[in-house]
């Protein structure tokens, strides 16, 4: 039940996507959850446009659709099979698709898709990350090294899934590329920074994973009081900034995990 | 996990379907009622007792003041429901009165219920309820003695909620079939990978939990391809992970996940797939979109006539 994440891992190539004219793709997710799949890539092309339907999608709410979840090239719709069926929400679908299509390119690339921009300090290394120096020496680096390539670099928030919060975030520089653990850990505590092939990620909850963690921040990603529930959204960009174990301490201390 | 069952028990003691109440796993709990109340059980079948009598399910039992509920051995199915008047008054976290332990959020402070822990019942007069039930009944049910059974301070209901139907056949480890759709990477297995699927008898394993259940059986494994892009999983989805044994999500399962899904449970099993425990032996299905479907209104239809029965018998939602 445990990190399925990481079998999604794929070349976050942002090729200039050909427009491939079988997209988006509908498909059921059993007997009441619809997919609409964009593209077969992972790349930021397909992201924006699952981006640019969340919103669209959030903005103009269906009766009897009680969720919705984007995920690299998909947005999964939950609809109530109490009053709907499938073909009706299919057909309601392909209608709203259509009209947003229309929507979109009126209004490409306008101002509700501006994403923030997020620091996350990370305290690298010793005990907050075990798996630091095998990241170094798998790379043929010295742990430094690693530390400022995986925090000089800016990422994208591709997604978030696997536990509440977690973003799955593209652009880790390919010198650092790491496979995952060959056995997954059954308890990694909140806050850790993995990495696993071209992917980093933060754990916002404590769980099982098998990502290699180097380091771990005192932030809380995870935030059930607040709407959104999570620091971060799809489309946000995310800057790693190394700490010191010091403060690390005082920041956790001063409430930084809420 | 069993949604059906912790409606029926709410509506029993005439709450909100949606308030919450106590979902009872495998082993149950010991409760100490300060306050007169009723409650109903439902879903997986314990033995329950109070004041030295067996407390009945699918009824609303009057509990008097200062009483000792306690679930003894659980005699089918793995989880029951606990419907208490009045609702649960935690936090709402997230629109949800739920506990997500994997989060640690909702409920008392999103763990499981721990020996000590004080439940904040909103009081109600048991005696209103109590009432409601006599006066319905007595002018529309009974001809013949006492509509309540009383007993040792306990009472209840001569009559009982008809069930949900909703486990299949009898109760109890045999085999159960549980229908499902093809997944959204059912094409990626082989033919004789998704025969095998179809015609094994898969057995639930102890990592079964609020978030999945592990099965053994025969592995099962997909036919090569492109690593798999992660997307939306849900209650009902059967995954294949590496290793060839396949995994159910609940309804604490992750939103996403990459591992291939063989195929979805039907919305209409979901109750029947809450009341599986370790040992228990299952086989799948495959039904059609339509089936499914209808099959999930039927539950609903069944529903609304219990809801209009329970009516009838005096029990009204407050």
């Amino acid at each position: 039940m445990d990190h399925q994440h990481e079998q999604a891992t794929r070349p976050t190539q942002a090729t200039p996507t050909t427009k491939q004219p079988s997209f988006p793709v509908l498909r059921p997710l059993g007997d009441s959850a619809l997919v609409i799949q964009f593209g077969d890539a992972i790349d930021t092309a397909v992201q924006e446009k699952v981006r640019a339907f969340t919103n669209f999608f959030l903005s103009h709410p269906l009766t009897g659709v009680v969720e919705c979840v984007p995920a690299y090239t998909t947005v999964t719709l939950y609809y109530e099979a109490r009053s709907l069926t499938y073909p009706t929400i299919l057909a309601t679908m392909r209608e709203l698709l259509a009209s947003w299509q229309r929507h979109d390119s009126l209004h490409q690339h306008d101002g509700e898709l501006a994403a923030k921009i997020v620091e996350i300090p990370v305290c690298y290394g010793n005990r907050f990350g075990p798996d630091l120096s095998w990241v170094a020496s798998h790379c043929g680096m010295h742990a430094d090294d690693v530390v400022t390539a995986h925090s000089g670099a800016s990422y994208v928030v591709y997604m978030l899934g696997f536990s509440p919060g977690f973003p799955f975030l593209g652009g880790l520089p390919s010198v650092i590329s790491v496979p995952r653990r060959d056995t997954p850990r059954l308890s990694i505590p909140a806050g850790s920074v993995g990495i696993a092939g071209n992917q980093t990620g933060v754990y916002p909850i404590a769980s099982p994973g098998g990502w290699q963690l180097i380091g771990r921040t005192p932030l809380s990603l995870f935030l059930p009081a607040q709407f959104p529930p999570t620091l971060l959204e799809a489309g946000d960009s995310v800057r790693f900034v190394p700490i010191t174990e010091r403060e690390f301490e005082r920041m956790a201390a001063t409430g930084a995990r809420r | 996990m069993d949604e059906m069952a912790l409606r029926l028990a709410n509506r029993l003691v005439g709450n909100a379907e949606t308030a919450a109440g106590l979902e009872v796993t495998l082993q149950g709990p010991i409760l100490r009622f300060r306050d007169a109340t009723f409650i109903a059980l439902t879903g997986g079948q314990f033995e329950v007792r109070a004041n030295g009598i067996r407390v009945p399910y699918l009824r609303p039992v009057y509990i008097p003041p200062e009483t000792t509920v306690e679930f003894r051995s659980l005699d089918w199915g793995a989880r029951a429901y606990i419907a208490i008047r009045g609702g649960i008054a935690v936090e709402e976290v997230l629109g949800s009165r739920s506990t997500y332990v994997g989060a640690q959020i909702g409920g008392m402070d999103g763990r499981p219920l721990q020996r000590g822990d004080l439940l904040p019942v909103p009081s109600t007069d048991p005696m209103e309820h109590h009432h409601e039930l006599s006066r319905v009944t007595r002018v529309t049910w009974v001809t013949e003695g006492s509509w309540m059974r009383e007993q040792n301070g306990l009472s209840y209901p001569r009559w009982f909620s008809p069930d949900l139907f909703l486990y299949g056949g009898k109760k109890g480890r045999q085999v159960e079939g549980l229908r499902v759709l093809p997944g959204s990477e059912w094409d990626r297995f082989g033919a004789p990978e998704q025969a095998a699927f179809l015609e094994t008898k898969f057995r639930v394993t102890p990592a079964a939990d609020r978030m999945g259940a592990r099965l053994q059986g025969e592995r099962i494994r997909p036919t090569a391809g492109d690593p798999l892009i992660s997307e939306a999983v849900t209650h009902g989805t059967v995954q294949l992970p590496p290793d060839g044994n396949p995994i159910v999500l609940g309804a604490d399962r992750q939103t996403t996940g990459g591992d291939p899904k063989i195929a979805q449970g039907i919305r209409a099993d979901w109750s029947k797939l809450a009341q599986l425990r370790p040992g228990d032996e299952i086989r799948f299905t495959l039904v059609t979109m339509a089936e499914a479907q209808e099959s999930y209104r039927g539950v609903w239809r069944h529903f609304e006539l219990i809801k209009r029965s329970l009516v009838w018998k005096g029990v009204v939602q407050r």
